[in-house]
């Protein structure tokens, strides 16, 4: 059987995990061995951001992955989190896969919109 | 493709690898599971991770580790046979039971997780986190997002900037 290791107290509280996986814990080991070559290290993959597991806060995310979760909303909610933090400012632009729809009349929205984008350049 | 009824398609026992976590914790698994990780799948094929040597993961720690290999062979299965074309509904379901079950935790979690699965390219696990942490997000004003996400409530100077972007962007908050 496999045996959970202790949560570290952020967890959720009643969160179950010993039920979980067929994993087996083996022996603590006290050598850290080698890296794997193409797992970026802490601060590596990104400007600002640990990339170590442990980050506990949005904001402590990478772009990248920032950019991944607003490719998930709508694009009009996707802007709203523009006013978040200034790190948040033009998140939007380049999140992947941004969720427009169209329920109204954008025609002068779209006009305006570029005029923007070209205004932008 | 003439794969077993049961298994994972490997010939006999299935292949076994060692994860070792930041902190010194060893985990065996399916080299099936493993490679459900594209960081790890590489290593996999090239044969490591088996016998006495483990594969070092010196970002991800052990609770957050067995997180992920919970999802991973939960998920194996399905990847094992290539997206799962030939699952039943039942399958299917039960699937989206477990992920929706999975992902019902504490945000510090839900941010470990989405780092480990971001760094050791889980792709299913990134678009689950990033989805569950987008449906947080869906619905709400700016300020519900500030507190739900745990941002400090704006100084005067951020909530001028707030507004000047509201009038900015004026369709979005339509």
């Amino acid at each position: 059987m496999w045996v959970a290791p202790p949560l570290r107290p952020a967890a959720a509280p009643g969160e179950v995990i010993a039920k979980r996986s067929e994993a087996t814990i083996i022996s603590a080991s006290s050598s850290a061995c080698y890296l794997i070559d193409r797992m970026p290290h802490q601060g590596q993959s990104d400007k600002k951001a640990p990339v170590a597991s442990g980050s506990h806060t949005i904001d402590a995310l990478p772009v990248i992955v920032l950019e991944h979760i607003l490719g998930f909303l709508p694009a009009q909610e996707a802007v709203q989190t523009s006013v978040l933090a200034r790190r948040w400012r033009h998140l939007w632009k380049s999140a992947t896969g941004l969720h427009v729809s169209c329920i109204v009349d954008l025609s002068g929205y779209s006009a305006s919109l570029k005029q923007q984008a070209f205004k932008e350049r | 493709m003439a794969a077993p009824e049961s298994g994972d398609g490997n010939n006999g026992a299935a292949r076994m690898v060692t994860l070792i976590s930041s902190d010194n914790t060893r985990f065996e698994v399916e080299a099936a599971a493993a490679s459900l990780s594209q960081t790890l799948q590489l290593t996999i094929l090239d044969g490591g991770g088996g016998g006495g040597d483990g594969i070092p993961l010196p970002n991800v720690d052990s609770a957050t580790l067995s997180k992920v290999l919970e999802y991973c062979i939960k998920h194996a299965p399905a990847a094992a046979n290539g997206g799962a074309p030939n699952a039943t509904a039942v399958d299917r379901a039960e699937l989206e039971r477990f992920d929706n079950e999975f992902v019902n935790i504490d945000q510090s979690v839900l941010y470990s997780l989405i780092m480990a699965a971001h760094n050791l390219e889980i792709e299913g696990l990134q678009s689950l986190v990033a989805k569950k942490v987008a449906d947080m997000i869906k619905g709400k004003s700016p300020m519900e997002i500030r507190r739900t996400l745990g941002f400090p409530d704006p100084t005067p100077e951020e909530q001028a900037e707030m507004n000047a972007h509201m009038l900015e962007y004026g369709w979005a908050y339509e």
